[in-house]
């Protein structure tokens, strides 16, 4: 009860902070808008390399003209240009000269697979480093593998069988996958979003540090609580906090900017609550690591600088380079913005997993070393 | 006994803060603690709500001893901070209740208590406002309801009514004698000897982190007392009645300036009515008399050869 009371009275005095507030909902916002439409030149899929995607057929069979004739639809076409090959080989010398972006492969057991009744699997393979372009490549091939299965199997049991349910999948995801040529305000909106959550360190820093300056401390402590009541309620406040001004870019920007957040939105939520874990816990380690507040605050917001341009943040990294996309991966930043474009265009599930995993380390990390570190700044 | 200290010590680095103090302070009372700039007074309270550990010294609230921790004993102290402790982005009422709250309030008797509590500082019409609005005065009242507001049996004010006009300065001052007829005991730090000497039952002065006198106000008086000056305007003044008084028992010194008269006796001697006789005895008109009485200020010059503020 007293950690909810500490929590709430932090999220009010938190919302009416109003000069943090601006930065921390009106600057992302106006970023959103400003870099959306002045770099919006850079996502109109016109750079060739990278939309064009290699296509290997090895079936050859009757369900590898349905799939043919899918890729040929005008969606798709505005989406992705296919480039037929005759080897992987081929296909990863265009991919690694940048000349494609992914591979489709059709297995030569592809209809054979799908007249017994099997799921049939396409392989898709996407360059290393893949920008979030490629998660569509992967998007498009889902929807037609749940999309054919769901069709065979209604024809094969009646609609009455769950796997009905699949069809409207299908329909779904072709639904997304129409609008889904990301704009530059789609990229922006995610990694401002990002952007945001990660000053929520600031959040984390002050949270401890601010009680000591405004002299309640003392009041917290002689007050029948205890210490760790005070940190749990302080933390609970600032990730309140953070999630909440996430939430409401997501919201402003779906609404007014119609930005697209995919299909999955609970999940996009559930980054931001992980990022937003992150961020509070990596401000306060290093706030008790340094002694003044304002330095240790000074520090995480350069950082977050950082780390928000090398997760291309400010300008897609896959534009800036080949370093500049292998170090985005040592970014908080980077991870997170992955995890949400693989969500939002259906990309591998595993990838995003390993970006999930990745984020959850770090900010275990974070409150490891922050809790070790809090009994000797309390004093 | 509400408050026993024993060989409290506290050290920040090598700087000795607090030095080895004894204290003691009984139900019911208002107890001063007095002293100059970076005497201590903060820090050895600090210690008593177990904000600071101290280095040595036993520390016995309510009887019980307290490392700090205990929060049946933490539900009974209230403290009000020599430095303002307010979220200024509250509003009064919503500063109040946050901290009730600490203390378990709720529900309807935590509404009752913090209307009660801002009603006796002053500030009910001002609920509403943030806290960042308030004066400086109301701030300080502001101060003490926070501290107030689960109705401590001990209530610690570090200087509270520092840098406020004097209207204030009495309605706090008024506050304090109230919470103490209510059944409240106060250890009041101040650097102000008239507060002092119109508040406190009994008095410790600190000096360099020693308590370098202890006891009521008479007594400290009478510890420092040697002589007693008592200050004659007379109609005229001749020989004979200063030889009349120089005879008086007591009498130490006799000194005139025109129709002023000084006198100055040892201390206990009562004999002033001796002196008057002789004024009497020689027809001359007493126009104005004084005697100076020693202050508190006196006692802690006498002790420490320094004024309390410099
Ligand atoms: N956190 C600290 N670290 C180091 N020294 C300190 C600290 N707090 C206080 N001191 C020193 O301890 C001494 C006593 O300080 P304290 O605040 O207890 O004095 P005080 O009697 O309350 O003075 P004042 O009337 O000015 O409030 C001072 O010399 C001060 O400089
Ligand atoms: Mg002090």
């Amino acid at each position: 009860m007293k950690v909810l009371n500490i929590a709430y009275y932090t999220i009010l005095r938190n919302f009416r902070d109003y000069k943090t507030l601006t930065m921390m909902l009106l600057l992302p916002i106006m970023l959103i808008l400003i870099l959306g439409s002045a770099l919006g030149g850079i996502f109109t899929p016109n750079s060739v390399s990278a939309t064009t995607v290699c296509y290997l057929n090895q079936d050859k069979k009757f369900m590898s003209q349905d799939f043919e004739e899918f890729l040929g639809t005008d969606e798709i076409k505005e989406l992705i240009e296919i480039k037929r090959v005759d080897s992987k080989e081929e296909a990863i010398q265009l991919i690694m000269n940048k000349e494609a972006a992914s591979l489709i492969v059709l297995p030569s057991s592809f209809s054979e697979e799908i007249q017994n009744g099997r799921k049939a699997s396409i392989e898709v393979y996407n360059s290393k480093y893949s920008s979030f372009r490629t998660s569509i490549v992967q998007s498009i091939i889902n929807g037609f593998v749940k999309g054919t299965n769901a069709q065979l199997v209604v024809r094969q049991m009646g609609s009455s069988s769950p796997e009905y349910l699949r069809f409207d999948n299908l329909q779904e995801i072709s639904v997304t996958a129409e609008g889904n040529t990301p704009r530059a305000i789609d990229y922006y909106a995610v990694t401002m979003l990002i952007m945001t959550i990660m000053y929520g360190t600031a959040y984390g820093n002050f949270a401890l540090k601010e009680e000591k300056q405004l002299n309640t401390s003392i009041r917290l402590a002689s007050a029948p609580i205890r210490y760790t009541e005070v940190i749990l309620g302080k933390l609970l406040g600032s990730i309140v906090t953070v999630l909440l001004q996430a939430i409401l870019i997501i919201i402003f920007t779906k609404i007014f900017f119609n930005v697209n957040w995919g299909g999955n939105i609970p999940f996009v939520i559930f980054v931001c609550f992980s990022l937003t874990l992150l961020s509070v816990g990596l401000g306060m380690m290093v706030s008790n690591l340094g002694k003044n507040p304002q330095a240790t605050g000074a520090l995480l917001n350069f950082g977050v600088n950082i780390m928000t341009f090398i997760a291309g943040g400010y300008f897609p990294a896959s534009q800036m380079g080949p370093l500049m996309e292998k170090i985005g991966f040592i970014s908080p930043n980077y991870l997170a913005q992955q995890a949400i474009f693989n969500t939002i265009y259906e990309g591998s599930s595993v990838q995003t997993m390993n970006f999930m995993l990745g984020i959850w380390i770090i900010l275990i990390i974070s409150f490891i070393i922050a809790g070790f570190t809090e009994r000797r700044s309390a004093n | 006994m509400v408050v026993e200290i024993k060989n409290l010590v506290k050290r920040y680095g090598d700087f000795l803060a607090v030095d080895n103090i004894d204290l003691s302070i009984d139900d019911g009372e208002i107890f001063g603690l007095l002293g100059p700039n970076g005497a201590g007074k903060t820090t050895a309270i600090n210690c008593i709500i177990g904000m600071q550990k101290q280095d040595k010294g036993k520390i016995l609230l309510f009887g019980k001893e307290f490392d700090g921790n205990d929060s049946s004993i933490k539900r009974d102290i209230g403290i009000v901070p020599q430095d303002l402790a307010l979220y200024l982005d509250l509003t009064c009422y919503e500063n109040v209740t946050f901290f009730a709250k600490l203390y378990g309030l709720k529900g309807e008797l935590l509404k009752s208590r913090v209307q009660e509590a801002l009603e006796f500082t002053g500030l009910w019409d001002r609920r509403k406002d943030l806290a960042r609005k308030l004066s400086g005065g109301m701030k300080r009242r502001l101060n003490i309801a926070c501290a107030i507001v689960h109705q401590p049996k001990l209530i610690i004010m570090d200087e509270p009514t520092v840098g406020i006009d004097p209207q204030s300065r009495n309605h706090i001052l008024q506050a304090v004698k109230e919470l103490n007829k209510k059944g409240s005991s106060i250890i009041y730090t101040s650097h102000y000897m008239e507060e002092a000497e119109e508040l406190c039952s009994r008095i410790a002065i600190m000096d360099n982190g020693k308590v370098i006198a202890q006891g009521t106000k008479e007594e400290l008086k009478a510890f420092v007392t040697v002589e007693v000056k008592t200050e004659f305007e007379l109609s005229a003044i001749n020989y004979t009645l200063i030889s009349c008084i120089k005879q008086v028992y007591g009498v130490r010194e006799c000194a005139y300036q025109d129709n002023l008269l000084v006198v100055v006796s040892e201390k206990d001697s009562k004999n002033l009515s001796k002196i008057i006789d002789c004024i009497v005895a020689t027809d001359v008109d007493i126009v104005s008399m004084n005697i100076e009485k020693p202050t508190l200020e006196t006692v802690f010059l006498t002790l420490t050869g320094r004024t309390l503020r410099d």
